[in-house]
């Protein structure tokens, strides 16, 4: 199936995920992975004025993010691009679980495979990039897992927890996402 | 106004409009600024922009003419993204007309550039993307201290064919370190 993988199913966001989300983004181990400004506590308002920009947005059709649903329909994350080149054909994506109970747990994978055979087979893009905190080993293992390379590390690019932190930029070309299929 | 060994730089001003866009519009610029289409502005665009810049004028949008010392205007530099919580500032350069490139202008323009960024912003880190296909640029940035930290691949669709960028930085303790160097061989 288009949106579903082997343990998750990505769909549409609904005002019934602005509850849960807000939870996921005072979660400081959630945030402090995900953003890289310094966090801000959400409210109910906040996180509802959030989700209607990503409406607004998904009208042009540039940028999207999805829900992460496991596969007996329990909200536990989301994932998406957060800017579209489409001239270069370059997606940058975003992910994050949420829900600290499926951290670990291949979820996240699952998700991100889900959203690569989207942008390469339906988009047509040519290549898929992302941010990662170098200090985030757990993600960049999935991200390699996926099949992203490291094309770089931006030297002390976040300031987080009293001093500067490497940002890591790793992509996936399309010749690369096809070779194995 | 930042005066260096061979340039200036200084504040846009109005009539800078047709120089300006006649300079932006050579192919050797247009097509190694931006990762967008490659096409030549009209003169309107550059004074609406003129426009929106000095009625939006703030310290998170920050442009130079670069001069020569003797007052000809041969480009422009300036900020893109600055995040000021990471201290970290994206910049971009251009010296239009052949006839001014590889004499150290550009250079000059960038160290006055960097030399603001952290004598005066109090940043950590300025970036730059730069295209492979741009060797001159990559040997100037370099020169002034800039380090490649990686190889976006095939990233620019470009001229029938995907080519790489660069990423480049310096630190402040680069900088400094650089600095403090020259201070003893004076």
């Amino acid at each position: 199936m288009l949106y579903s993988g082997q343990l998750v199913h990505l769909r549409a966001f609904t005002d019934d995920d602005i509850k849960p989300s807000v939870e996921f983004m005072n979660d400081a181990e959630i945030i402090l992975n995900l953003d890289d400004d310094a966090p801000m506590p959400q409210s109910y308002e906040t996180q509802k004025e959030w989700f209607e920009e990503m409406r607004k947005k998904k009208k042009t059709y540039k940028d999207f993010f999805w829900a992460i649903d496991t596969k007996d329909g329990k909200f536990i994350g989301g994932c998406g691009v957060n800017h579209m080149d489409r001239k270069n054909r370059v997606a940058q994506v975003g992910i994050f679980i949420g829900d600290r109970e499926y951290l670990g747990k291949g979820f996240g994978t699952d998700a991100m495979m889900v959203l690569l055979k989207f942008l390469f087979e339906e988009y047509n893009v040519h290549k898929v990039k992302l941010m990662v905190f170098d200090y985030n080993k757990r993600a960049i293992r999935s991200y390699e897992k996926c099949g992203f390379q490291t094309e770089a590390i931006l030297r002390d690019s976040v300031f987080r927890f009293g001093k500067y932190h490497d940002m890591r930029c790793m992509a996936i070309l399309k010749e690369e996402y096809f070779k194995d299929r | 106004m930042f005066t260096g060994k061979k340039v200036r730089l200084r504040e846009v001003r109005k009539e800078d409009a047709e120089v300006i866009n006649k300079l932006g519009n050579e192919e050797e610029v247009f097509i190694n600024l931006s990762t967008r289409l490659p096409m030549p502005k009209p003169l309107q665009v550059e004074e609406n922009w003129y426009q929106e810049y000095t009625k939006e004028y703030n310290e998170d949008f920050i442009q130079f003419v670069i001069e020569t010392l003797d007052g000809t205007v041969i480009g422009k530099c300036g900020t893109g993204h600055i995040d000021w919580k990471n201290s970290c500032v994206t910049i971009w350069i251009f010296i239009g007309n052949p006839e001014n490139r590889s004499k150290g202008y550009g250079s000059d323009a960038l160290s006055l550039l960097v030399n603001f960024i952290f004598k005066e912003m109090n940043m950590n880190r300025v970036q730059l993307y730069v295209f492979a296909f741009n060797e001159r640029a990559v040997t100037s940035y370099k020169k002034v201290g800039f380090v490649v930290e990686g190889i976006q691949k095939k990233e620019l669709f470009r001229n029938g064919t995907y080519n790489d960028v660069y990423i480049m930085s310096i630190l402040k303790r680069e900088y400094d370190a650089a600095k403090g160097g020259e201070a003893d061989a004076i």
